[in-house]
């Protein structure tokens, strides 16, 4: 008995120790810099109010999904207003709250809405060109679609069924394709209020498992490869280095680092392609993000970050790439 | 064994040093025209942006809310009850957290009206409906018997639709004039 309550004990103790050397080792925010912000809460042209969903298109234009304005806003990649469209509403080209941007291999834009179950499809100037989606459980049906990504290759969109844990594949016109991912905690591919999705240039798909608090890795064939965040991605909360809380974002740069967005941790964290953590920004105080919710990687690999709850975007470039 | 259980609050304690923060933010929204009577809900899991959008979708859905404040921070939902509707119960209000995916904890009402006296016990009135339940309170509340007071109360407990209150707190107030 006594023998065992020892092995219990050291095994705490040892998990323990790991854990603070883990947070007393922490890689400073110098890594990442910031090198450029825009927006400010409104409704005005440049304006935003809860920017979520964030894409760069191939020419480096950043399009943002103006939550409040229900509108998604383009800009140059220096942060310089080009257009806009939508409006309140549920016809064609309005929105009620876009949350997910995503462009495919021609520079049309998707937009998924939280409040409707649908996926609209405009040209990289905002005219409407199509809409698909119906709301439930079945397969292809979808509750709130919190977050979307496209496979440029394959030509596929992957979708982020936040209330139905999982996440589903379409054809760019709405065809159901598959679905990856089952609700539920802890184990190897299962789900607990997914929100964002990620296809890399190999076809590889990056699932932001919000509360699972971890990122997830899929094959394009939707088998899971790896998971990451808290102890062997197991879904623990926290935030220690290579922890999460609420990682809602996901992107990866050219070089195959994965960007997160831990948005109830106010910070955006960098890992190597295996997972391993790099850097993080996260700066106390006014300069500091709060909720930052979605990233996107634009050209020289540099990262766009929604920082939803102060209604700006935030530009952060590595210091050494 | 002592010395065992000592080694391991001291690294609890070292551990509950670097508990992660809940995030800054306040969402807010507004619906339909709102009383000065209001309902507070703590509820896990209210974390992010996500959630509060999807207890906004429940809450438009259930068409019984006029305003919501989601303190993310705190994981407090503050919602303003509409003018001139019997109030959401507390059931009712777990309903729409649950099945908007978070776990309802505490919820406290603070409402407007007037305390009676019934019996041994106490009987609280809302002003903006005519409402009465029934108010468990200790004795101090007979100081302010027909006063307008705002009162902080949780709910005792719940027979079907019918709340039975317990008061928290209380203080004096100058009704609004009627328009």
């Amino acid at each position: 008995m006594k023998k065992a309550l020892l092995s219990v004990v050291s095994l705490f103790v040892l998990l323990a120790a790991i854990l603070v050397i883990n947070q007393l080792t922490i890689t400073p925010s110098g890594e990442l810099i910031v090198v450029n912000q825009w927006g400010g809460s409104g409704s005005g042209a440049g304006e935003l109010s809860e920017p979520m969903g964030v894409a760069v298109d191939s020419s480096g234009f950043v399009y943002v999904a103006d939550v409040r304005n229900a509108r998604i806003q383009k800009f140059t990649p220096d942060g310089e207003y080009v257009l806009e469209w939508g409006r309140q509403g549920e016809g064609e080209g309005e929105f009620s709250k876009p949350v997910g941007v995503a462009i495919d291999a021609n520079g049309d834009v998707y937009v998924s809405d939280y409040d409707i179950e649908r996926i609209q499809k405009f040209s990289p100037e905002g005219k409407f060109l199509s809409v698909w989606g119906k709301s439930g459980k079945g397969p292809g049906e979808f509750m709130v679609a919190a977050g979307i990504g496209i496979d440029k290759k394959q030509g596929a969109l992957y979708l982020a069924d936040f209330y139905n844990k999982r996440v589903s594949k379409f054809t760019l016109d709405g065809k159901f394709i598959s679905q990856i991912g089952t609700s539920g905690r802890v184990f190897s591919g299962a789900l607990h209020y997914p929100t964002d999705a990620f296809v890399d240039g190999a076809g590889n798909v990056y699932l932001a498992d919000s509360y699972n608090y971890r990122i997830q890795k899929f094959s394009s064939s939707g088998e899971f490869v790896n998971k990451w965040g808290g102890p062997f991605g197991l879904g623990i909360r926290g935030k220690w280095r290579g922890w999460f809380y609420v990682p809602s974002g996901v992107s990866v740069d050219g070089q195959g680092r994965i960007i997160v967005a831990d948005s109830a941790n106010n910070r955006v964290v960098i890992l190597s392609p295996n997972g391993k953590y790099l850097a993080e920004w996260k700066s106390e105080g006014s300069g500091g993000l709060y909720s930052p919710t979605r990233v996107a990687v634009g050209k020289d690999n540099v990262i766009y970050v929604a920082d939803t709850a102060q209604n700006r975007i935030v530009v952060l470039k590595y210091k050494k790439n | 064994m002592k010395k065992i259980m000592a080694v391991m609050t001291t690294i609890i304690l070292t551990a509950s040093a670097f508990t992660p923060a809940y995030g800054k933010e306040i969402v807010k929204n507004a619906g339909s025209v709102k009383s000065e009577n209001e309902a507070f809900i703590r509820a896990d899991g209210l974390a992010c942006y996500f959630c509060a959008y999807g207890l906004e979708r429940f809450f438009k859905k259930s068409g019984k809310i006029a305003s919501y404040d989601m303190r993310l921070k705190e994981g407090i939902v503050e919602i303003g009850l509409i003018k001139g509707k019997p109030l959401v119960t507390q059931k009712e209000l777990h309903k729409i957290v649950y099945d908007a995916g978070y776990s309802p904890r505490s919820t406290t009402y603070e409402l407007v009206g007037k305390v009676s006296k019934n019996g041994d016990g106490y009987i609280f009135t809302v002003s903006d409906t005519g409402q009465n339940f029934s108010l468990k309170a200790t004795d101090k509340i007979a100081s302010v018997i027909d006063k307008t007071i705002r009162l902080k109360a949780k709910v005792d407990k719940q027979d079907g639709d019918v709340m039975y209150l317990e008061a928290l707190e209380f203080k004096i107030i100058t009704p609004k004039a009627m328009p």
